[in-house]
């Protein structure tokens, strides 16, 4: 089978949450700390709304998806997963064993 | 005198009276002179008690069901058959079946792999790593029919719908269930740079013991100890408690709560940021009210030093952060921003117009200039003063000595 580009299984793209979160701690740790000049307090809290901007960038984001992963000639291979459809195949057919 | 026979008709009479009458036995003692399993892959080794003992035959077929391993003093109950070897004059037993006395078999076996891959440091604490906060992508190692699935499944999109779950379908009971358990495991890890999980969720529902048993095997735990991507087990129901549960980073006590476990809240991710919000703009106006406190305090001592060269720094000073805040108003992230419009205001009341309300007062030149030195002003020459409401001209009378 030809190799086949598998858009699906392309990384997750944009910053993480946690790392947003770290940012945004640490513009706090700054600003809370107490004593920062006016001018590098604002440069803080630029950084601080820009990361939490991103963050609720993030939880805004599109739907959870579900996927089945499987593998075919050593490629990872996706397709949408529906837990009722796999139920009602006969048992042979989505036995684990053909994939693994 | 008999008439003589040989020693195989001997034997022959032996075996056929001897094996029939004991075809099928059930004897319970102790393993002895356990010397491992032969290169034939049977065992050769003894059953004995206090008074007796026999040689005990336990072919591989017969082996190869077993899931404990044998040792000398483990007591057992052993099925079979009586088997002479009239070549060499013996007598044995021939095993059907081989069961541990008191505790059951997979029990037994258990313990006895539990405590080998303890000794190895497969279940040390110090070793598991920790989760993902909050994770993007997610591997679930299951069956894709069945409960668990559609368990983990539905929990974790109900929390979080900024999740990816990547179903890996195994069959997790039954001939060869732990292999392709650790196989599944081994390469996801492989293919983690292409994939990008950020954690593993491997497990099943509910069952008994036997159902259980892929999850009890040694290379899904050591397929679970080697991967690089953090792995969460979830087999069967709370009081299930496997070797793959040992050597997990997490054991969740059912697929319900590993999906609980694995994934964030929504809502709570929210409320996170509202409060860094808050925080946020809080810290901000804290700093410039100290700001503010310094100024007022600076613009009162000057109040006798030639304090208009000072007051248009800080006038310079201000203007700027008034732009900066003015920037700030406008990239507000969400509501609860009148602080920073509150802070504005603030900030305004310390601009140079509020400072001219407090008393002070500038004065210009003739031509605009404002005077900074007594040594500007010449007799005669005209000036402007503004206040902190108005101006006025008047006339310079000459310097005051």
């Amino acid at each position: 089978m030809a190799r086949k580009n598998n858009p699906e299984i392309t990384p997750p793209t944009g910053e993480r949450f946690e790392n947003l979160v770290a940012s945004v701690e640490e513009a706090l740790r700054a600003l809370e700390g107490g004593e920062l000049p006016l001018e590098d307090a604002l440069k803080r809290y630029e950084e601080g709304v820009k990361a939490l901007r991103k963050c609720y960038g993030i939880l805004k984001q599109a739907e959870a998806r579900v996927l089945l992963l499987t593998e075919q000639n050593g490629q990872a291979q996706t397709r949408p997963f529906d837990a009722e459809g796999e139920t009602h195949k006969a048992p042979e057919e989505n036995a684990g064993g053909k994939l693994f | 005198m008999a008439d003589s026979i040989t020693v195989s008709e001997l034997s022959r009479q032996i075996k056929q009276h001897l094996e029939p009458r004991f075809a099928n036995v059930a004897v319970t003692g102790e393993i002895s002179n356990y010397r491992g399993v032969h290169h034939s892959g049977h065992v050769y080794c003894n059953l004995k008690d206090d008074g007796a003992q026999i040689r005990l035959i336990i072919w591989g077929s017969t082996l190869s069901r077993q899931r404990f391993e044998l040792k000398d003093g483990l007591e057992v109950t052993i099925t079979g058959k009586l088997d002479v070897y009239a070549r060499r004059g013996e007598y044995s037993l021939v095993a059907t079946t081989v069961t541990p006395k008191g505790t059951g078999a997979l029990q037994l076996a258990f313990q006895q792999m539990h405590d080998r891959l303890q000794a190895e440091g497969l279940f040390d604490a110090a070793r598991k790593r920790n989760l993902p906060q909050y994770p993007r992508r997610i591997g679930v190692v299951t069956s894709p029919t069945g409960a668990a699935v559609r368990d983990i499944i539905t929990t974790a999109c109900r929390r979080n719908r900024n999740v990816e779950l990547f179903i890996v379908p195994v069959k997790v009971q039954g001939e060869g269930a732990a292999l392709e358990i650790a196989k599944a495991l081994r390469w996801l890890n492989a293919v983690n740079d292409h994939l990008a999980l950020d954690l593993i969720i491997a497990g099943r529902g509910g069952g008994s013991l036997e159902d259980l048993w892929a999850f009890n095997e040694e290379p899904v735990a050591r397929a679970i100890f080697e991967s690089a991507i953090p792995v969460i087990s979830a087999v069967g129901h709370e009081v299930d408690v496997t070797i793959a549960d040992l050597v997990a980073d997490l054991r969740a006590p059912t697929p319900t709560a590993a999906a609980e476990i694995a994934v964030p809240e929504l809502a709570v991710m929210e409320e996170a940021c509202a409060e860094f919000d808050l925080r946020l703009h809080r810290a901000l106006r804290h700093t410039a009210e100290v700001w503010r406190g310094r100024l007022d305090t600076l613009a009162s001592r000057l109040a006798g030093v030639g304090p208009l060269n000072l007051l248009r720094r800080e006038q310079q000073r201000l203007d700027y952060l008034w732009e900066g805040l003015t920037r700030q108003v406008k990239h507000r992230v969400q509501s609860g921003n009148e602080l920073v419009a509150s802070l504005a205001a603030r900030l305004e009341g310390l601009s140079p117009v509020a400072v001219l309300q407090r008393g002070y007062s500038i004065t210009f030149d003739d031509t605009g200039k404002v005077l900074r030195d007594a040594s500007q002003a010449k007799a005669g020459q005209r000036i402007r003063t503004r206040l902190g409401k108005g101006e006025f001209n008047s006339r310079v009378e000459g310097p005051v000595s």
